[in-house]
């Protein structure tokens, strides 16, 4: 039996806990697992007869069995984030390497038309848990309706800034988006692939940032390839949903923007990797 | 006992591979056919036939089979598909199922489960999760049941389908896949339903078909309107109806109850593509039904048929399927009050005789002079329409071929002149006459492109100024209306002989008013009334016009319209039988065997061609 049914057996906390449990717990432990994760992940890789999918089903796998034998302290928040975007501008990619840490290429056929992945990410003092769905064919939408993302927490809408079409579908979808998701619900645009040649960009970052600010989101560009941004994108949805939740007991206002900017000073501009 | 179930793999373009299986309890092995064609019972009977083979003596004719089955063509719909041995016996056939068909209970073996594992309340409380995309779980100890019950959920949703996670038979390693945010239909063997921590789930409809009970947090049964529930539960029990289609087709009213007014929310600019307005949609439907609907425009399967219904009439494809034919029938239905509300105004009308039509022609009676000034711009308002699609269709169409019937724009011996000198009111049967078309006029397109803009009115089989003509003319001597009449009718004549012909050879007698006055209800309207725009005639379609029907729908589309030169060979009955229509079968007359038997000239053959044909069709493993 894989451990994959005993996700159910486990116990989410979904409310906060108090300060006294917290320091109960030795906080290193997400750090831990992480690493560990990695390693595994670099060892399915690097077997040659593995199939991406075995991989992935490998550092599913790996990932649980770390986590496993302290499944109360997996973490103190957990939010479902949906990924939308055209297949082809790199959802899959986006997942495995914020997981992961590693770029996978070539194609992945999902077997049900769906898949998701689990990261815990340190905020603060808390951990928060993001399981990240994808699904398949959603460029058949030519608007996405609200009772496709009405279950979820956040959602990242992604285009490729190599392809104009997909920037384009985003567009559509934000208004129908805009006009039916509540106000919990937190979205980020990103332009993902920003890793590619100036003679390949076809969508300019000044065009999503305005898109963004349109629409009254957040803008990011990735590179799910080169890890450029990846990792800051999740850490700032995680922030902004914690922040929502928590954000009447907490002072002050946390703003993403801000965040980010402070967060993307020490990294690389856009298309300086090639 | 021999189980036959499937399931179903969502690619990458999320359209469904159907995978179905054979299972033996005392074998350990079950045989599996991969295709993308949703034949269940064509599919199944094909397993029993290849477990035969393997089974029996001559099992090495079960490679040999397997390779003919895999090579053979997509048989036309209705037809057989034959797969003979070497030595000629025939091993297997099976027929084509024919395209539109609701499923039938007992021949669907899928729906024939699911109405004896659920009853009918449940069916209708699932029927309303699924219109509001709930994540829903079913389970059973059996697969077959399982797959049966999760197939023919969305089998009744027809003519819409489920756009979200589909997962039949879920495999035990998927599990984690019930955490899914967005909605799914999962189908959930007994065993990994037990071991569910239930809390973790969140909101989930459960139905357990081996029990036939329903857990679910939602009021969505509630949210339908009543009137359509209560039609709906009545025609469920009817236990009369229970044998064939009535089940699927009790399913097939409600939605047309819901959804059938799509087509009154059409809105079509000369040039632009036709597009459906929400507002529009909402606003011309009754009180009752507008909060329901407001939801449904929230919801991702009925977005997806709409679009599926705008590419197919931008692509300039008439379709005509059981969903259409059912709206028309229900727009009879409804009308048949107000029908019979008009027959005794006219009666009454027509008693008081020369008295009306002082009346009238004072303008004295708001009433009357309001129906026919609204009737009249109704008219207007279908030709000018019908003129944008005609151009529409015209434009891209670089050869266009003439057929008898096709009527050109400026007729010689236009009798548009006189009509206009003589009756104002004849645009009124003009625009009319579509309804009097024994439903076949109502399958054309050019019913959906009313102006959204105009009030929508009760469509009726109303022809007031001819059902008054009488009182009318006795006293108005010197406008003998024959004259008109006659004086015209030639040139109408050739116009409209395709459709009288159509209609003739497909009713077999027409039950119709005086062959003059037909002509008359036809033909006061002269520049190219919307009445000859009919999809079957329409160039564009001998153009193979394959529009990308199919891209929003799960299923792979395994009905592709024929090409050119095939449709050329056609007479009109195998045009119908093109979209879906059969009046041999509509109609009372037992004749056996559709048109297509006999009526088709042998073509040989007729495949349509689905993409990736060898790839995808199937698969032995």
């Amino acid at each position: 039996m894989s451990s994959a049914d005993r996700v159910f057996e486990r116990r989410i906390v979904s409310k906060r806990r108090t300060s006294a449990n917290l320091e109960d717990e030795p906080e290193k432990q997400c750090p831990n697992g992480w690493a560990s994760v990695v390693a595994a992940a670099a060892a399915a890789a690097s077997s040659s007869s593995s199939t991406l999918r075995q991989k992935a089903a490998a550092c599913k796998t790996s990932q649980r069995t770390t986590f496993q034998p302290h499944p109360d302290s997996i973490c103190d928040w957990f939010f479902k984030v949906m990924v939308l975007g055209d297949s082809g501008v790199g959802k899959t990619c986006l997942l495995v390497r914020f997981r992961d840490d590693m770029f996978l290429g070539g194609n992945y056929i999902s077997t049900v038309g769906v898949d998701f992945r689990n990261k815990i990410i340190s905020v603060d003092d808390s951990k928060v848990k993001l399981q990240i769905w994808d699904t398949a064919g959603q460029e058949r939408f030519r608007s996405v309706t609200h009772a496709y993302y009405r279950d979820a927490h956040a959602l990242l809408l992604l285009y490729d800034v190599t392809n104009k079409v997909s920037f384009d579908n985003i567009r559509a979808w934000l208004s129908e988006i805009r006009d039916y998701a509540n106000d919990q619900v937190v979205i980020m645009l990103i332009g993902n692939k920003a890793d590619c040649s100036l003679n390949d960009r076809m969508v300019k970052r000044e065009d999503g940032e305005q898109l963004a600010k349109e629409y009254s989101v957040t803008f990011m560009e990735t590179s799910a390839k080169s890890g450029f941004n990846v990792e800051i994108a999740f850490m700032a949805v995680a922030r902004e949903l914690l922040f929502k939740k928590t954000g009447i007991e907490k002072k002050g206002s946390f703003n993403v923007q801000d965040y980010m900017k402070e967060q993307t000073k020490s990294n690389c501009p856009a298309c300086s990797t090639t | 006992m021999i189980q036959h179930y499937s399931f179903v793999l969502t690619n990458a373009e999320s359209k469904w591979i159907f995978g179905f299986c054979r299972h033996d309890p005392k074998s350990e092995t079950a045989l599996v056919v991969l295709s993308y064609l949703p034949w269940h019972e064509s599919f199944y009977k094909l397993l029993n036939c290849i477990s035969n083979l393997t089974n029996s003596n001559n099992s090495k004719d079960l490679w040999p089979f397997l390779e003919s089955v895999y090579n053979s063509k997509l048989p036309i719909k209705g037809l057989d598909l034959k797969i003979n041995s070497d030595s000629g016996e025939e091993l297997f056939v099976c027929q084509s199922p024919i395209q539109f068909q609701l499923p039938s209970i007992p021949e669907n073996r899928n729906l024939t489960e699911y109405y004896s594992a659920v009853d009918c309340q449940n069916m209708i409380i699932i029927f309303a999760s699924m219109l509001f995309e709930r994540r829903i779980i079913f389970t059973s100890k059996k697969l077959y049941r399982l797959s049966a019950c999760v197939q023919s959920a969305n089998a009744v949703l027809y003519p819409m389908n489920w756009q979200h996670i589909f997962i039949p038979v879920l495999p035990q390693s998927l599990i984690d896949y019930l955490l899914a945010p967005m909605p799914y239909l999962i189908g959930l063997p007994h065993s990994l339903f037990q071991s569910l921590q239930r809390n973790d789930l969140g909101d989930v409809v459960i139905l357990d078909a081996d029990n036939n009970t329903i857990e679910t947090p939602f009021d969505d049964l509630e949210n339908l309107p009543t009137d359509v529930v209560s039609t709906l539960r009545r025609q469920l029990r009817n236990k009369g109806t229970l044998l064939g289609d009535g089940v699927s087709r009790a399913f097939l009213r409600a939605l047309v109850k819901l959804i059938g007014g799509y087509r009154d929310a059409l809105k079509f600019h000369q040039g632009e593509r036709i597009t459906f307005n929400k507002e529009a949609f909402i606003e011309s439907r009754s009180a009752n039904m507008q909060p329901f609907l407001k939801k449904m425009l929230e919801l991702q399967i009925f977005q997806q048929f709409i679009e599926e219904r705008l590419e197919m009439l931008n692509a300039g494809l008439g379709f005509s399927d059981e969903f259409e034919m059912e709206v028309c029938n229900y727009h009879e239905k409804s009308s048949n009050r107000l029908k019979h509300q008009y027959k005794d105004w006219t009666f009454t009308m027509k008693r008081e005789g020369t008295a009306l039509f002082k009346t009238v022609k004072n303008a004295a009676n708001p009433t009357v002079r309001n129906a026919v000034k609204t009737v009249k711009e109704r008219g207007k308002d279908f030709r000018l329409a019908y003129k944008d699609i005609r151009s529409k269709f015209n434009a891209p169409n670089k050869n266009p071929r003439t057929k008898i019937g096709t009527h050109p724009n400026s007729a010689p011996n236009s009798p548009s002149m006189q009509k206009r000198q003589s009756w104002s009111h004849t645009t009124a049967s003009a625009s009319y006459r579509k309804e009097t078309a024994n439903g076949l006029q109502k399958l054309t397109t050019s019913q959906n492109f009313k102006d959204s803009s105009i009030s929508p009115l009760p469509q009726i089989n109303l022809n007031l100024m001819e059902d008054l003509k009488e009182v009318i003319f006795r006293t108005c001597d010197n406008d003998d209306p024959r004259k008109y009449t006659s004086s015209w009718d030639d040139s109408v004549k050739s116009n409209f002989i395709i459709n009288d012909d159509l209609i003739n050879s497909s009713f077999g007698s027409m039950p119709s008013e005086s062959p003059m006055e037909t002509k008359d209800l036809i033909r006061l309207d002269s520049t190219s009334s919307i009445d000859d725009f009919d999809p079957l005639n329409s160039p564009t379609n001998s153009h193979g016009l394959v529009p990308g029907v199919g891209l929003s729908n799960p299923l792979y589309q395994y009905f592709v319209p024929l090409n050119k030169t095939q449709l050329e060979t056609k007479n009109n009955n195998d045009l119908l039988n093109e979209y879906g229509l059969n009046f041999d079968l509509l109609s009372c007359t037992d004749q056996p065997g559709p048109s297509m038997s006999t009526s088709q000239p042998p073509v040989p053959p007729l495949p349509p061609k689905p993409p990736n044909f060898k790839s995808n069709w199937t698969k032995f493993e």
